[in-house]
């Protein structure tokens, strides 16, 4: 029960190489668009201040050595290439930053999109009039916002995105040592920069138990050690344990929990806030709702009676999207049994592996963009569950009107969803550029010094930058269609 | 006739994925395109009122007084004149506040008071307390102020 590199899943509508070649390039070029419109988007926001200026102003003067080593002391955190990388983005962008941070930016959304269409391995038109609205779902669920309307000034949730998805698609390819290697250091880089880089390890091991094998027996077991490793290092060596209840601010029902009523509540019992925080993770991927742990259809129906239609349509689209990847999940767990499962099952497979463990990691707090990789691979499993049912031989013509009429329903949900992000980003800019006109009392309050002259330097050029950046008004009037766009 | 029956209706399933979303991106990329970046020229009260802070900032960094009082017209009070620390105040923005005081938009004590007069007729205690050590009491803002209190919130 393996997949080679060969095997497409009998793609319907096949075509002779040529046209089957127009098809992929049809197919990355629509990624690489949309992915180059929200990279510009992106670079209109300028550099955050609550995200990203404090790190830049500590990691600015302090060595390497230093920065990396540091983070082994860190409690409830080990993140020591995520330092490295802010340090060495500030390097690199300095004194052009804006330009190079942006840059990175768009690398990332570029290179995340490129490995998803590759992922979805288009061999004809209709494998292709499927990719809008995978990426659409990529680009529309509200757990993707986070990893390009703020920045650290590199977004380390957009990295483990990345990371994930090259681990898939290394699963994907012929057998080598190198793939294994590369697959080793992917979970390195990945584990060290974020906790959820351990995602790359459940990618790895669920590709290899669905049948992809690209990664050999002893490259997961490689992968396995590493994580091993990882746990020794950091409740051994390192000591810095998991986050508690006290890390931070948490939603839960219907409201905001600080630490202290988060002790009060579940001091005794966290398990019941981790379980809340698992499940809460999850549905807001397949559900929409909680945002961040809370229950925003209850919430505003209990504050003003009443839902916004921008949540109505979420929760519903996100509803309906999940009954078809139930539909296919059925399917998939027959072909699974009867070993006739497809390329896209199990790459779909893999997603699910990944969305389940993704809510698992995020057991400590609820937050979206910690469920990016879960949301990106929900795009992979929507994919294969609406290719599925356009199967030609599934169902009669009546049959299929059905299907294209659900299937109308989803893109059309999903189109809105995903129409959202570049509106939500002019707002971000916006917003953004504001931080920046009250920065002097920010950094007081924050108590980050800039007294010292390169400091002070930094912060007035990126004030003076960020403050002659043109951006969209949003008390402009707007047409009223916006108000089914999730701007939050 | 099976083979393009089942062409057909994958063909049909293709189009309902493909259709709604070029048109929705179609629609809202035609809005986004046609919206305006460059900022419309506005006085700094205006900017304040419009929440723009940014440009009203980059505005006094350009020269601009801070104690003067510019047009900040509304719908319902066209000839409406104010100063920027009065849009802020209206508002209820504390660091944009600090950032006023910083360019100078309280040189006397006497204005202080006004403000932290004006702050309290908008319930807002918080922002009267940063203008001043000890905040007048309401009954004395009349008194203290040189102008009338605005209306209250």
């Amino acid at each position: 029960m393996t997949v080679s590199a060969s095997d497409s899943g009998a793609a319907p509508g096949v075509h002779d190489g040529r046209a089957a070649r127009l098809w992929v390039i049809v197919s990355y070029a629509l990624g690489a668009g949309m992915a180059l419109v929200v990279a510009w988007y992106v670079a209109h926001i300028p550099v955050q201040v609550s995200d990203s200026l404090g790190n830049m102003l500590e990691a600015r003067s302090v060595p390497y050595r230093r920065v990396f080593i540091d983070q082994f002391s860190a409690k409830g955190f080990l993140r020591p290439l995520l330092w490295v990388q802010i340090k060495l983005a500030y390097d690199l962008a300095s004194p052009g930053f804006l330009l190079v941070l942006k840059t990175i930016h768009a690398v990332q959304l570029l290179v995340m999109t490129v490995l998803t269409v590759r992922l979805l391995r288009v061999r004809s038109w209709l494998d292709a009039a499927f990719v809008p609205l995978a990426l659409a779902v990529v680009f529309g669920l509200h757990t993707f916002s986070g990893t390009v309307r703020e920045a650290h000034p590199v977004n380390a949730f957009l990295t483990i995105v990345v990371c994930v998805l090259l681990a898939i698609n290394l699963s994907t390819l012929r057998p080598r040592p190198v793939v294994d290697v590369a697959a080793a250091a992917l979970l390195v880089f990945a584990a060290l920069t974020v906790e959820s880089g351990l995602l790359v390890a459940v990618a790895i091991l669920a590709g290899r138990l669905v049948g992809l094998t690209g990664i050999s027996r002893a490259g997961v077991a490689l992968s396995i050690a590493l994580v091993a490793g990882y746990l020794g290092l950091r409740f051994g060596v390192s000591g810095n344990g998991l986050p508690g209840l006290v890390e931070r601010s948490s939603g839960f029902g219907i409201s905001v929990l600080d630490p202290p009523e988060l002790i009060r509540r579940f001091g005794g019992h966290p398990m019941v806030f981790y379980a809340y925080n698992v499940a809460a993770s999850l549905m807001t991927v397949l559900v929409s709702d909680p945002r961040a742990g809370i229950f925003l259809s209850a919430k505003r129906w209990l504050e003003n009676g009443e839902m916004p239609p921008w949540l109505a349509l979420d929760i519903g689209v996100s509803v309906l999207t999940t009954l078809v990847c139930v539909v296919w999940a059925i399917g998939a767990t027959r072909r699974w049994q009867d070993c006739r499962m497809t390329y896209a099952d199990r790459v779909a497979a893999v997603g699910c592996a990944v969305l389940g463990a993704n809510a698992c990691l995020g057991y400590a707090y609820t937050k979206d963009v910690i469920m990016s990789p879960g949301g990106v691979c929900l795009a992979l499993i929507v994919y294969a569950a609406v290719r599925s049912l356009a199967e030609p031989a599934r169902a009669p013509l009546s049959g299929r009107v059905a299907v294209a009429a659900v299937v109308a329903v989803m893109a059309t949900g999903w189109a809105v969803r995903a129409a959202a992000l570049p509106v939500l980003l002019t707002a971000e800019a916006f917003k953004t550029r504001n931080d920046w006109a009250t920065v002097y009392p920010w950094l007081e309050g924050q108590h980050i010094s800039v007294d010292a002259p390169a400091d002070r330097a930094l912060v007035e050029t990126l004030r003076r930058r960020a403050l002659d950046m043109p951006v969209p008004l949003p008390s402009r009037p707007v047409p009223g269609y916006f108000t089914y766009f999730d701007l939050q | 006739m099976a083979f393009l029956s089942r062409q057909l209706g994958a063909a049909v399933i293709a189009v309902a994925a493909v259709a709604p979303l070029a048109g929705v991106w179609a629609l809202v990329g035609g809005v986004l395109v046609a919206t305006p970046w460059a900022d419309a020229p506005m006085t700094p009260s205006q900017a304040i009122y419009h929440r723009d802070f940014a440009q009203a900032v980059r505005l006094l960094d350009a020269g601009a007084s801070v104690t003067a009082e510019y047009p900040s017209p509304t719908p319902e009070q066209p000839g409406r004149r104010t100063t920027p620390m009065q849009e802020a105040l209206r508002v209820h923005e504390p660091d944009l506040i600090r950032v006023l005081l910083d360019f100078g938009a309280a040189p006397d004590a006497g204005s202080r008071v006004q403000f932290a007069c004006a702050a309290l007729s908008y319930g807002d205690a918080e922002i009267a307390a940063m203008l001043l050590p000890r905040v007048p009491q309401a009954e004395e803002c009349a008194a203290l102020a040189d102008r009338p209190l605005p209306p209250e919130k």
